[in-house]
């Protein structure tokens, strides 16, 4: 009987000991493991940043006949937006979102998908999102991508048509820096967003879609 | 009599294996407001936790919140309380690290989740410079209130120079465009302090979010290239000072002032400091080549506080060590159950040097 109590003590106190040691050594061996993984990573997102960096230059210079009629449509609208923007005059710039957004949808009532994302260029676009976005290097970015998507965040449904308005109050997903250096950079007055997989142009000011890339990005990945 | 030692051990095991459990799962991760229980203290009642910041004549002053736009209970005790300490240290602005408007952001909107909460400063002259965040509508940008020059990205040279310039980024979104204009402005700055505050933090311990590694890949290369001195942002929900990074800059989390996640903070070696219990905001306060911080909770508690030298400006004291890094000076913790709390302002501590 006394052996047995005297077993389950040693016993008792090997597990307190080991529970200390465990609570002493485990959290620094993990948390160093996450910091050492954390700069890992980094470093092979730095890599890929640069790559990209590569990628949007090279497609400058291989697609230049895709990207000249994407470019023409870009241009257009821009103009058509500078035009807008100016008639609006000089009201309070708070109150400009709205009144855009019925003068360029006035103005672009017949406008269809891909009108500006020509067929041609479609597949470039594709081949340069899938670049940066599959693969073992891309973790990164495609955290990113669903990092305040709107289909990730619970935020209110956007719906991916032309001339539908992104609604107040929907989260935006942070377009990961490395496919923005990959793609053709755009005017201050369009930028690139993702709703879900599809890749989406917003008018910076009047908040409407201009157009779409329907399934652009590969599955979405959160964190 | 052994029995009962088996039982003492027992009991202590239970213990032990409970701490555990604890800092391995951590807290259940929600956004529930804190008990109301303890938002009784602080500004309430009309008293102050004490301020640590020197309050030299001349000196730079600001805040810093974080994910604010929600107009909920938070923020607005984080308002009243940033009120409160504003009597004893007048700072001149605020910066926003994003996530200003939540959801909806018509008039009625920017009065419940900006103007009410911060009312009493607007009405005190401070001055709030927003940057925005992935749940901002970028046309914040034309808002008066935010003083962002009708663009997404600026910078601007505090009311009281102090050769410090600060430059609001929109990390959502980091075109060509924008690292063009952005190692343009710093190529160009004199400024001694080079402060840079967005919304997706370079280093973060968050669970949920986490450094934003493709954002530090674009930013750091030129915050070393231009030594930039430090850098404030918000996105996950809780309060983290990083310890010094590349370059010697020290990252901050303040993405709290009306947005909580409790227990996001995941544990790594690179936090110097965090608290994900309950809502905060910053102070900041530049004197010369130091720049001294408090970091308050929604109840007035101090959270955290310290001095940072700025990254390669020499260090005059001690002269025994000629490195050029930066020295991060820290005091000994408050403890947070119990508020520090000064009946009537007295004369300002300076944090106590450990070394």
């Amino acid at each position: 009987m006394k052996h047995h109590a005297k077993c389950a003590s040693r016993a008792t106190a090997f597990m307190f000991v080991a529970s200390l040691a465990a609570l002493g050594l485990f959290v620094p061996a993990t948390v160093s493991a996450q910091t050492a993984r954390d700069k890992v990573e980094a470093a092979k997102v730095a890599k890929k940043v640069e790559k990209a960096r590569r990628a949007g230059e090279r497609a400058e210079k291989e697609a230049q006949e895709a990207l000249k009629d994407f470019r023409k449509e870009v241009a257009k609208y821009e103009r058509l937006h500078a035009v807008q923007l100016a008639r609006l005059g000089t009201r309070d710039p708070a109150l400009v979102q709205e009144a855009m957004a019925r003068a360029i949808v006035s103005k672009r009532d017949d406008a269809k998908p891909g009108d500006i994302f020509e067929r041609d260029v479609q597949p470039l676009f594709r081949r340069l999102i899938a670049e940066q976005l599959k693969g073992p290097d891309t973790a990164a970015a495609r955290e990113a991508v669903g990092e305040g998507n709107p289909t990730e965040e619970g935020s209110p449904p956007v719906l991916v048509r032309v001339n539908a308005a992104y609604p107040a109050g929907a989260s935006r997903s942070t377009v990961p820096p490395s496919l923005l250096l990959a793609l053709p950079p755009l005017p201050a007055c369009l930028q690139y967003l993702f709703v879900g997989r599809d890749l989406i142009l917003v008018d910076s000011v009047a908040q409407i879609i201009v157009d779409f890339l329907p399934a652009a990005a590969p599955a979405l990945v959160s964190r | 009599m052994n029995g009962a030692r088996v039982g003492q051990f027992g009991r202590l095991l239970l213990v032990v294996s409970l701490a555990q459990c604890a800092l391995w799962n951590g807290p259940p991760r929600t956004e529930a407001p804190p008990p109301p229980e303890r938002a009784t203290t602080g500004a309430r009642a009309g008293r102050l936790a004490t301020l640590t910041l020197p309050l030299t004549a001349g000196s730079v002053r600001f805040a810093v919140i974080g994910d604010t736009g929600r107009g909920n209970s938070g923020q607005i005790e984080v308002g009243r309380q940033m009120a409160a300490f504003h009597k004893e240290f007048p700072f001149d602005f605020v910066i926003m690290v994003g996530d200003n408007i939540y959801g909806a952001d018509a008039p009625v909107d920017m009065v419940a989740k900006f103007e009410s909460p911060y009312k009493e400063l607007l009405d005190a002259g401070v001055k709030f410079q927003a940057s925005l965040g992935n749940h901002d509508n970028p046309n914040q940008r034309f808002y008066k209130l935010f003083n962002m020059g009708n663009e997404r990205y600026y910078t601007f040279r505090p009311p009281t120079g102090g050769g410090v310039r600060l430059f609001a980024l929109d990390t959502t979104y980091i075109d060509k465009a924008q690292t063009d204009w952005f190692e343009k402005e710093l190529a160009s700055s004199t400024s001694d302090w080079k402060i840079a505050f967005f919304h997706h933090p370079l280093y973060s311990s968050g669970r949920t979010h986490g450094s934003s590694l493709e954002t530090r890949a674009i930013l750091e290369p030129l915050f070393l290239k231009y030594q930039v001195s430090a850098a404030f942002s918000g996105h996950d929900h809780f309060y983290e000072r990083v310890k010094p990074q590349k370059g010697g800059i020290v990252y901050w989390v303040s993405g709290a002032g009306g947005s909580l996640r409790k227990g996001d903070i995941a544990p790594t070696t690179m936090t110097a400091k965090g608290f994900d219990r309950d809502y905060h905001f910053m102070l900041v306060e530049i004197a010369g080549d130091e720049l001294y911080f408090q970091a308050i909770s929604r109840t007035g508690v101090t959270i955290d506080s310290g001095v940072v030298h700025r990254p390669g400006a020499p260090v005059k004291v001690p002269a025994a060590s000629p490195v050029p890094e930066p020295v991060l000076v820290v005091p000994a913790p408050v403890p947070l159950a119990t508020p520090v709390v000064t009946p009537t302002p007295t004369p300002a501590a300076k944090p106590t040097p450990l070394g």
